[in-house]
This record gives C-alpha cells, sequence and structure tokens, in this order.
C-alpha cells in the first residue's frame, strides 16, 4: 500500500529535453523527482550517523546503568519530572507543527509553512529556556558532571540524618539550607532565589535581544529590500520571545508549585524503592559515582540540546528562504529534510526523558 | 491507511515532484496519541514494578518513537531504501549496545567487589568530612578516597604489556622516563 | 558511444582524445579552485593535500627508523619518540589512509565512472574537503602546541593525564570523522541515484563496489569515533569520569568506543585499495575479471564483517572470555571474503596477456604484501598466539603489511593507472616502474625483519632495544630509507609528466569501464551525452590504435585503418 501511496500514475520517463535553465534544479540533475530522492536519501543517511552518533551515548548510558544502578536510582531524583514532562510535550508539538509544515510545503500553502516554521522555532527556544533552568538549578545544587559535582548530602549531616522519612525528596532541601548557612542564611527559597538571580542575567540579556531585535524587524519589515534581514531578525526575536517564555515559565512553575510542596512525587518515590534498597540507602546514604550520573545528564542533554540549537539554526533559513518564496509544489525538499531532522532530535528526547527524568 | 490523501503536487508535467502527503487529521491525532502516551509513562514511572521499570518506559518510548518515524517522518510510506538505511543505523546502534554491555560485566566483579570493600571505610570519612558543614571541603576530603579505589581495578586496561623478558638489559639512552628501564644487568 | 567530434582533431572517427578545454583549465585563478564544486578539482586538491600530509607523516616514519639504528639514543629523547610515532600514525591514519583513495582518487573517478556530471551533493564535497583542511589543520597545531604522545589510539587513561595536546588532536580527529562522514554519504547517494541508465548494480566498475561498501562503514562507524573523541575532550576538560578510572570511569569501555570506529576504519583504507586493484589487473591483463559477483559481493561482506570484528584489538585488555572467543571467529571469518578476492584477481590473470605498466606492477606488488599482510593476521587473531604477540613488533609489521603495504600501494597503484586521466598526461613507465620495484623491495625490507623482531619479543613502541636486534633492525631502516627515496622517485617521475609528458590519449591502457570514454581531462561536465553503460570488464569493445596511441571503440575503428587488437584472447 506504501508504494500505491508515494507514486502517481502519470509517471514518465527522465526527460532529457528538459530546460537545464530551473534555478531550482541543480545542473547534474535530470529531474526534480531525482533531485527530491537524492536528497531524501541523503539526509536519511544523515540520519543514520546520527543515530549512530548517540549511540555512543546511549552505550555510555547502558554501561554506567547497568553498572550503577543506584546511582541512577538515587540521582534521577533531582531532576524534576515535571519541567522534563513538560518539555516533552513542546518538543512533541513541535514535531508536529515541522510535520504540518511540510505538508503546506507540499501543498504550496506558504502562509501555513511559515506559520508552522515560526512555531516550531519558538517551541524549540520554549525548549531551550526550560533547559537553561534546569541548568542553572543543578548549577546551583552543585549537581554538575565529574570534579564539580558536589554531594548534596555534604551540605548538611544534621539533617540528613533526621531525613529519613522523605529523604531523597529533603536532599535538595538540605542542600538548599546548607547553602543558605553557609551564604549568609536566606532561608528556604535561597537557593531557588540565587537560582533566579543567575538566570536574569540570561533574562535580562534576552529582553535586549527581543527589544533590539524587535525594533530592528519594525523598521526592517516594510522595507522589500531587506527581507532577508526582517526575517532574520523576526526569527531572533521569536527565538528570543521564546526562550524567555520557557524561562519565566519554569521560574513561575517553581515558584508556584514547586517550592512549596516539592516533595508529593519525591516522597512517593523514595517509599516505593524495594525495602532491601531502602535499608541499603540509610546505610549508604549516596552512592559514590552520583557524580557519574549527572555527567551523563549532562552529555546527553547537552549534545541533545546543542543540536536543538542546529536545528534553530537550519528553521531560521528555511524562514527566509520561505519568505522569499523558495518553495513550491515541485521544489520543497529543504523543508522536508530539516523536518526529519528535527524529527530525530525530538526521537532521541522521546528517549532521553524516560532513561534521565523517569528512573524508579 | 489507503485512504490518505494522495499528491496532487505536480503543477507541470516536468517540474513535478510525487510524495505522499500525510492528512491533517492524522498529524493531530499523532501529536494526541504521543502526549497521551508522555502521561501514561510519567504515571507508569510512579509505580514501582522493579525489573519491568526500565522495560515498559522504553517499551512506551519506542512506541512514541515509532508514531514520529513512521507517519510524521513519513518512513511509511517511503522508498524501501530510506527505510533500509534506518533499520540498519538501529540494528548496528543496538549490536555496539549489546556488545559493550555484555562486556563492561566482564570485569566489573572486580570493580564491585573493590567498591564493596572500601564502602565501609567510605562511610566513616563521611561524617567527619561533613561535620563542618563547609562543603567544599567535604568533596575534597572524600576524592582522595574515590581515586584510590577505582584505580587499582582497572589496571588490565593498560595498554603496555608488562613483559618482563623484554625489558632491554642496556640502559644507554639518556633520558630516565621510559617505560621500562629499570631492568639492568 | 559517444563519437563527438572535435573540431581540432583530424581523426574524425575516433572519440575526442584532448581537449584544450578541459576541467583542469577551464577557469582560472585561485578562487575558481578553492570555490569549485567540481568533484575533479576537488579531487586534485585532496590528492595534493594527501601526498603532502604522506610525505609529513613520511618524515616521521623516516626519523623514527633513524633513531632506531642503534639502542643507544641518537638524537630524540625517549618523550620525543614517543611524540613521533603518534603523529607518525596520526598523521598517516587520519590524514593519508584514510582519505587516500575513497577522498582523492574516488572523488576523481567515482562520477566520470557513474557517468555523471558530478557528486550528488557537490557543496557538501567541498565541505568535507574543507573539514579535512580543518583537520589536518588541528593536526599541526597539535604538533607545535607540545606535541602529542599517547598513540594515534589516544587510549585512556594515559591521554587523560598527559599533558600534551590531546585535546586539538582530537579536535582534528573529530572533524576529519565528520569530513570522511560526507565523503562516504556522497558516495552512498550518488551510486544509488544517479547511476545511467543501463548501468545495473551488476554492471558498475568493482571500484565502485568497493567504495561503495566503504562509504558503508565511514557512514556507519565514524560517528561513533566522533563521539568517541568528543566524550575524551570532555573528560579531559571537566573530568566527568566516564573512561578516567580515578572517577569511576571505565577505561575498556574508551576501547571499545574507539575500535568499534576504528577497526571498521581499516576496511575504510583496505576496501578502495581492493577496488584499484579489481580495475588494474583486469585492464592491464586485458580480460573480463573473474568471478565479478564474487568479488563485489566480497566487498560487502568485508565491510559487515569488519564491524564485527573491532574486539580483535582488545584481547588483552580485560574484555570477557566469551566476547573475545566470538571476536576471534569471526575476525578468522573475515579471512574467506579477502581470500576470494585473491583467488579472483589470481585467476583474472590467468590467461591474459599482461602487460608490466607501472600500475600493474603496483598491483602485483600488492597482491604479494596483502597476502603477507592477510595471513599474518591468523596469527594475531588467534588468542593464545596474540597474547605473545600482542604489542610487539609482530603487530607492526602486520598492519602495516595490510595498512601501508597495501592500502598505499593501491593507492600508488591507483595514482598510476588514473593518472592520464586525471592530468592527460602519460608519464614515464620506466621510472614509474623503477619507483615501484623501489617502493616493493624497500617497503618489504623494512617490514619483514619487523616480524622476526616481534616474535623474538621486541615490544613496539620503545625506543630502545637488546643489543642482539640491532641487525634487524638497522635491515628495516635501510629498507625504511629505499622507501622513502623510492615514494619521492615515484612523486619526481609523477609531478614531471605534468609539465613534460605526452600528451595521453583519452583510453591509453584500454579499460572498457566509462572513465575511459570521456576525453584524456574530462571536460567540466564530464560528458556532453549520458554515456550509455555497458559490461565494464569487456576489454574486446577497445581495440588499439596506433595513430593515437590509445584505445579506441571497436565500431570506430575503420577497416582501412591499420589496427593491432590486443584483446586477451587474439593474443594469448
Amino acid at each position: 500500500m506504501n508504494t500505491a501511496a508515494t507514486t502517481t500514475t502519470d509517471e514518465h520517463a527522465d526527460s532529457h529535453d528538459h530546460e537545464h535553465h530551473d534555478p531550482r534544479l541543480a545542473h547534474h540533475f535530470d529531474s526534480h523527482q531525482q533531485q527530491f530522492d537524492t536528497g531524501k536519501l541523503g539526509i536519511w543517511i544523515f540520519l543514520v550517523t546520527e543515530v549512530l552518533f548517540f549511540s555512543g551515548l546511549f552505550g555510555f548510558y547502558a554501561v554506567y546503568r547497568s553498572l550503577h544502578p543506584e546511582v541512577f536510582l538515587y540521582a534521577s531524583q533531582f531532576l524534576d519530572t515535571t519541567l522534563g514532562a513538560a518539555n516533552t510535550v513542546v518538543l512533541l508539538f513541535s514535531s508536529l507543527t515541522m510535520a504540518w509544515g511540510v505538508r503546506c510545503a507540499q501543498l504550496g500553502q506558504s502562509r501555513g509553512l511559515l506559520v508552522c516554521l515560526v512555531t516550531t522555532l519558538a517551541c524549540a527556544a520554549i525548549f531551550l529556556g526550560v533547559k537553561s533552568f534546569e541548568y542553572t538549578e543543578k548549577a546551583h545544587h552543585h549537581l554538575l558532571p565529574g570534579r564539580a559535582y558536589q554531594s548534596p548530602e555534604h551540605h548538611d549531616a544534621a539533617a540528613h540524618a533526621t531525613a529519613a522519612d522523605g529523604e531523597t525528596a529533603a536532599a535538595a532541601k538540605e542542600a538548599e539550607a546548607a547553602e543558605a548557612s553557609v551564604h549568609g542564611d536566606h532561608g528556604d527559597e535561597s537557593l531557588f532565589e540565587k537560582t533566579k538571580h543567575t538566570l536574569s542575567y540570561m533574562t535580562t540579556v534576552l529582553w535586549g535581544v527581543i527589544v533590539l531585535s524587535g525594533i530592528a524587524f519594525g523598521l526592517l519589515f516594510k522595507n522589500p529590500n531587506k527581507k532577508t534581514l526582517a526575517t532574520i531578525a523576526g526569527c531572533v526575536l521569536v527565538s528570543a520571545i521564546g526562550m524567555q517564555l520557557g524561562a519565566f515559565s519554569s521560574i513561575g512553575y517553581h515558584q508556584l508549585g514547586h517550592a512549596e510542596k516539592p516533595t508529593d512525587e519525591e516522597i512517593e518515590l523514595a517509599e516505593t524503592v524495594p525495602a532491601e534498597y531502602a535499608k541499603q540507602k540509610e546505610k549508604i546514604p549516596e552512592p559514590m559515582l552520583a557524580r557519574t550520573f549527572f555527567s551523563v545528564y549532562f552529555c546527553m542533554t547537552g549534545v541533545h540540546a546543542i543540536h536543538i540549537i542546529g536545528g534553530m539554526i537550519a528553521i531560521s533559513w528555511l524562514i527566509v528562504r520561505t519568505v522569499h518564496g523558495a518553495f513550491t509544489t515541485y521544489y520543497f525538499g529543504a523543508v522536508d529534510f530539516v523536518g526529519l531532522y528535527w524529527h530525530l532530535v525530538d526521537l532521541i528526547w522521546i528517549y532521553l526523558f524516560p532513561l534521565l527524568y523517569l528512573i524508579n | 491507511m489507503s485512504d490518505h490523501v494522495e499528491s496532487d503536487a505536480h503543477a507541470e508535467n516536468t517540474q513535478s515532484c510525487h510524495v505522499h502527503i500525510v492528512p491533517v487529521k492524522v498529524l493531530v491525532g499523532v501529536f494526541l496519541a504521543l502526549v497521551v502516551l508522555t502521561v501514561i509513562t510519567v504515571e507508569a514511572a510512579k509505580y514501582d514494578t522493579g525489573a519491568l521499570d526500565v522495560i515498559v518506559s522504553m517499551a512506551i518510548a519506542t512506541v512514541k518513537a515509532s508514531l514520529v518515524v513512521f507517519i510524521f517522518m513519513h518512513l511509511w510510506y517511503d522508498k524501501p531504501l530510506n527505510k533500509l538505511a534506518f533499520f540498519f543505523s538501529i540494528v548496528f546502534a543496538a549490536f555496539f549496545l549489546c556488545m559493550i554491555l555484555l562486556d563492561s560485566h566482564a570485569y566489573d566483579n572486580y570493580v564491585k567487589g573493590f567498591t564493596e570493600d572500601k564502602t565501609p571505610e567510605f562511610l566513616v570519612k563521611e561524617p567527619e568530612a561533613a561535620a563542618p558543614a563547609a562543603a567544599p571541603a567535604a568533596a575534597t576530603d572524600a576524592k582522595p578516597a574515590a581515586d584510590t579505589k577505582a584505580a587499582p581495578a582497572e589496571k588490565p586496561a593498560d595498554e603496555k604489556k608488562p613483559a618482563a623478558s623484554e625489558k632491554p638489559e642496556t640502559d644507554k639512552k639518556t633520558t630516565p622516563e621510559t617505560i621500562d628501564k629499570t631492568d639492568s644487568k | 558511444m559517444a563519437t563527438v567530434v572535435d573540431s581540432s582533431n583530424p581523426k574524425s572517427d575516433f572519440p575526442i582524445q584532448y581537449r584544450e578545454l578541459n576541467y583542469l583549465n577551464c577557469t582560472k585563478g585561485w578562487k575558481s579552485w578553492f570555490f569549485t564544486l567540481d568533484h575533479k578539482r576537488i579531487g586534485i586538491m585532496y590528492l595534493i593535500g594527501v601526498t603532502v600530509a604522506f610525505f609529513l607523516g613520511g618524515l616521521f616514519a623516516v626519523l623514527l627508523r633513524t633513531e632506531l639504528l642503534s639502542p643507544e639514543k641518537m638524537f630524540l629523547s625517549a618523550d620525543g619518540y614517543n611524540q613521533m610515532f603518534t603523529l607518525h600514525g596520526a598523521i598517516m591514519t587520519f590524514l593519508v589512509i584514510i582519505p587516500g583513495v575513497p577522498a582523492a582518487i574516488g572523488n576523481i573517478i567515482l562520477p566520470v565512472m557513474l557517468g555523471a556530471k558530478d557528486v550528488a551533493f557537490p557543496r557538501m564535497n567541498l565541505g568535507s574537503f574543507y573539514l579535512w583542511m580543518a583537520g589536518a589543520a588541528f593536526f599541526l597545531a597539535a604538533l607545535a602546541l607540545g606535541g602529542l604522545d599517547t598513540g594515534w589510539t589516544f587510549y585512556t587513561p594515559y591521554s587523560v593525564t598527559t599533558g600534551t595536546a590531546v585535546r586539538t588532536a582530537l579536535l582534528g580527529v573529530f572533524i576529519l570523522g565528520f569530513s570522511s562522514i560526507f565523503t562516504g554519504l556522497n558516495f552512498i547517494v550518488t551510486i544509488h541515484t544517479m547511476r545511467p541508465p543501463g548501468m545495473t548494480w551488476f554492471k558498475m566498475p568493482l571500484f565502485l563496489w568497493a567504495l561503495y561498501a566503504t562509504a558503508l562503514i565511514q557512514v556507519l562507524a565514524t560517528p561513533v569515533l566522533g563521539i568517541t573523541g568528543l566524550l575524551l575532550i570532555v573528560e579531559k576538560t571537566f573530568e566527568i569520569g566516564i573512561f578516567d578510572p580515578r572517577l569511576g570511569g571505565d577505561p575498556v569501555l574508551f576501547q571499545h568506543f574507539f575500535w568499534f570506529y576504528s577497526h571498521p576504519a581499516v576496511y575504510v583504507m583496505i576496501l578502495p585499495a581492493m577496488g584499484v586493484i579489481s580495475e588494474v589487473i583486469a585492464v592491464h591483463s586485458r580480460k573480463h575479471i573473474f568471478g565479478y559477483r564474487f568479488i563485489a559481493y566480497s566487498s560487502i561482506a568485508i565491510a559487515v564483517f569488519g564491524f564485527l570484528v573491532w574486539g580483535h584489538h582488545m584481547f588483552v585488555s580485560g574484555q570477557s572470555k566469551v566476547v573475545a572467543v566470538v571476536f576471534s571467529a569471526i575476525t578468522f571469518s573475515v579471512s574467506i571474503p579477502s581470500a576470494i578476492k585473491v583467488f579472483n584477481w589470481l585467476t583474472t590473470m590467468y590467461k591474459g596477456s599482461i602487460r608490466f605498466t607501472t600500475a600493474m606492477c603496483y598491483a602485483l606488488a600488492f597482491l604479494f604484501i596483502f597476502s603477507i599482510g592477510g595471513l599474518t593476521g591468523l596469527f594475531l587473531a588467534t588468542l593464545a598466539t596474540d597474547i605473545h604477540l600482542h604489542d610487539t613488533y609482530f603487530v607492526v609489521a602486520h598492519f602495516h603489511y595490510v595498512m601501508m603495504g597495501s592500502s598505499l600501494v593501491g593507492l600508488f597503484a591507483a595514482v598510476h593507472h588514473w593518472w592520464p586521466k586525471m592530468t592527460g598526461k602519460m608519464f614515464n613507465e620506466f621510472w614509474g616502474r623503477i619507483a615501484c620495484l623501489g617502493v616493493f623491495l624497500g617497503f618489504n625490507l623494512t617490514f619483514f625483519p619487523q616480524f622476526l623482531l616481534g616474535t623474538r619479543g621486541m615490544p613496539r613502541r620503545y625506543y630502545t632495544y637488546l643489543p642482539e636486534f640491532q641487525n634487524l633492525h638497522v635491515m628495516s631502516t635501510c629498507g625504511a630509507y629505499l622507501l622513502g627515496l623510492s615514494s619521492a622517485l615515484m612523486a619526481a617521475t609523477l609531478i614531471y609528466s605534468v609539465y613534460r609528458g605526452k600528451l595521453a590519449p583519452a583510453n591509453p591502457w584500454g579499460g572498457a569501464s566509462l572513465e575511459w570514454q570521456c576525453s584524456s581531462p574530462p571536460p567540466h561536465n564530464n560528458f556532453d551525452h549520458p554515456p550509455l553503460a555497458g559490461d565494464p570488464y569487456v576489454m574486446e569493445s577497445v581495440v588499439y590504435n596506433e595513430e593515437i596511441g590509445g584505445y579506441v571503440p571497436v565500431e570506430c575503428q575503420g577497416a582501412n585503418k591499420g589496427s593491432v587488437t590486443a584483446s586477451g584472447d587474439n593474443e594469448a
């Protein structure tokens, strides 16, 4: 049924009389169909290399998880499942808009294509905004890879001793408390405040970018000669707004939901671990190699984030070309190919999310 | 699936490019399915199912991934060659993972035994270190302990084969930091 | 056949032999080279780059061998020695052998052989060349920033602790990996989508099969090298504890990651050379290749098996016994497709009319050297003997026989075989053969003693040795000098021909594949009309023409023209 679906009836042989002045057709191809098929095979093989590239990281994950399951059990609790899940949905939505965009391109609906691409870009930016909040929070908890890692247990031994009921949940809080006592007693919220404070650098810069690119966009918008620049400014604007949105919503979420009742889910988590493991955990509160988890976490999400950024650049390029009306019903390969890449990035996140956030 | 919208994307005869176009309904449906599956996997993670846990979450992830690959990425409607390419990448990745997993447990007995032997020592150390409540100090204290623990267990990885018979008897070259220069006459 | 009449050529019956306006001079200025999208020019740039890197790596090799003339210190410190063999290995592997045949020769020949105008993605092709340049720049930077002393394998934990420029070199490797991936991607897509009408999979020249198999490996294995390099850089910078045992990392994991790429990479080196030999032997024996399908399938089989054997580098690294046995068994099975190829080449020569042209001489040298290199591999694949031979000169000799002796001799054969096509000039056969003899003798003199040294226990990577090893070491060093001089002679002969050589006909050797149908430096677009592809090994389809000094298609050969048929049947 797939072959029936992929081809239509008026198939004709490669035309040699085909004129070679079509700017959309490279000189070494005979037809648009050949050009499209070539590009499609190319992007699929590129995706193959991407899969294998990530397989190294997954291998690294698999080896350490199988060797030290307790580390993963212990450390994944420091990751916020809700933020992760929200990010997953954002990425899935961006995948939807991307696929929709490809459909629009295939049908020659350039306005729809533009809307879809801009939405995709915004979603990618939101994802990065949330991610930057998570990273900043980890950094303030000293939950960093390798040498930079500092055990949360070391912050406050006393609090640790009492926290028998929900000790894993308490760990984050302890860390906050300890940090506060070291850095001048601001109470429970101080670490979050610090996170917010650090993030404020980013948000300030983003505000600046939003204003500047907004002005540039506004000025250039009407000028038909500066279409490219205006579009680039627009893309920057959308990305900055998206990131801002992501950062602020995660701050807001943290303030509203997480700071007050941080532990419901995590307490439950702690209670449902196997009895022997719970016992063992009282003896070994923190596995020795907890830092390895954060190495895995930062490597995997970091490489993924780099791919997101690469994808955003590619999508912006598509937006510029769309504005120039480059895509037609017979020339939409680029949209399709970037779309495939984007879906792969999504695909990898689909695996990363349960592997990192949902360890029980 | 045969009732999908066919491509009418050919404007001119020479400039045509035939592809399958996925209808909006399917796209949105897939998206909703993906969201539902995300919720399911989050909820499922809250129940302890022991070793099944990874399998369940990976199974759900694979269902999600297949939805993305087959519908969003059009692989279902794509050429067999592209399907084959993607399939092969998965096979190779899986093979790679299996082999290194198979092997990583070959020597973890050494490592595990070693770490378990040393764990009490580590624990003894820890409260002392943590007592001053100075976090950085605690971390630096703990590190040397970790260092001594892991290092000897990994010896087999050393690339140079220590073969006494091969060591040179004459040490005429001057620089002392060669690999094996100890075995003199 | 494409019998396009060249107005400048009175022999109007024949295809154009030489064009005043060809790809080399159709546009001028450095920009026309550095920003060219023409696969042939990119290939030429690759060839120049590879040659420079080859002589740089060769210089390191000669210095190493000079140091080993005596067990006493000559001029290199122990650290200096470490750095030198590391750079020799790294440059030769990543900059010379891996891009040698596929990227340089493949780029020039593959589209012409396919009758295509260009590779599928010309811009990506140029990009891959610049990535190669960037990678080479990083290697040179590593040289300047304190060298590199880890060996080309970058084994942890030493590479994490050493103070040399590991990061720079690894970045270079990472970038070169992407260069290689893009080349491979381009080749796969080109072969799949741009074959001319009439060229089915089993009418492709075997060189294309070999390049296809190579490209598969490049695409599937190189990403893992990329991520490995990246992780090692991260490990060294942030100490994240992946490979560093002090932080709970697993150094054997690094070896798995590394060899998952680097063993298949060995086949990236040898497979294209095998493809070259298939072409050269068939053409210069004037005989249809024997066992076409077997050679084609064995290329793919080698590529597939190549993925399944990486563990044989780690027999003494503490990998599990089960895994070791599996890897050993699969390693033995690689010898089957390799042997199939050798037997088919031999059978192709049987009763052929062999001409000892320079390219053929290199091909014969390849057969000899590859047989030794391949057979000694069996000793190393055996678990028990490997314990004795691991990390000795036996290993060094084995992989030089395969990587240097086979891959590079294959490259030399390719260069000589397609030199008239690339440059439009004929080189001096006499000096070419002398150089070939020198390379062959010098190579064997260098590396055969190393087998003996290895079995007697001379460990690799040592800058000193027991006095009783000295004779063999001196022999080896003399061989290295001879090898170096012969390579220089070869380069000189070829470069001289560019300026003084006589014009080459379109088909000087009598090949039947498509690249011999276009004029000798091909025009910018390769073919005026898409050529019709037939069986690439029917040597009877071309006959020798004395006026032209080369071969012309049979149907162009008029009855009144004095002709000598040089097809294998008639002469044998």
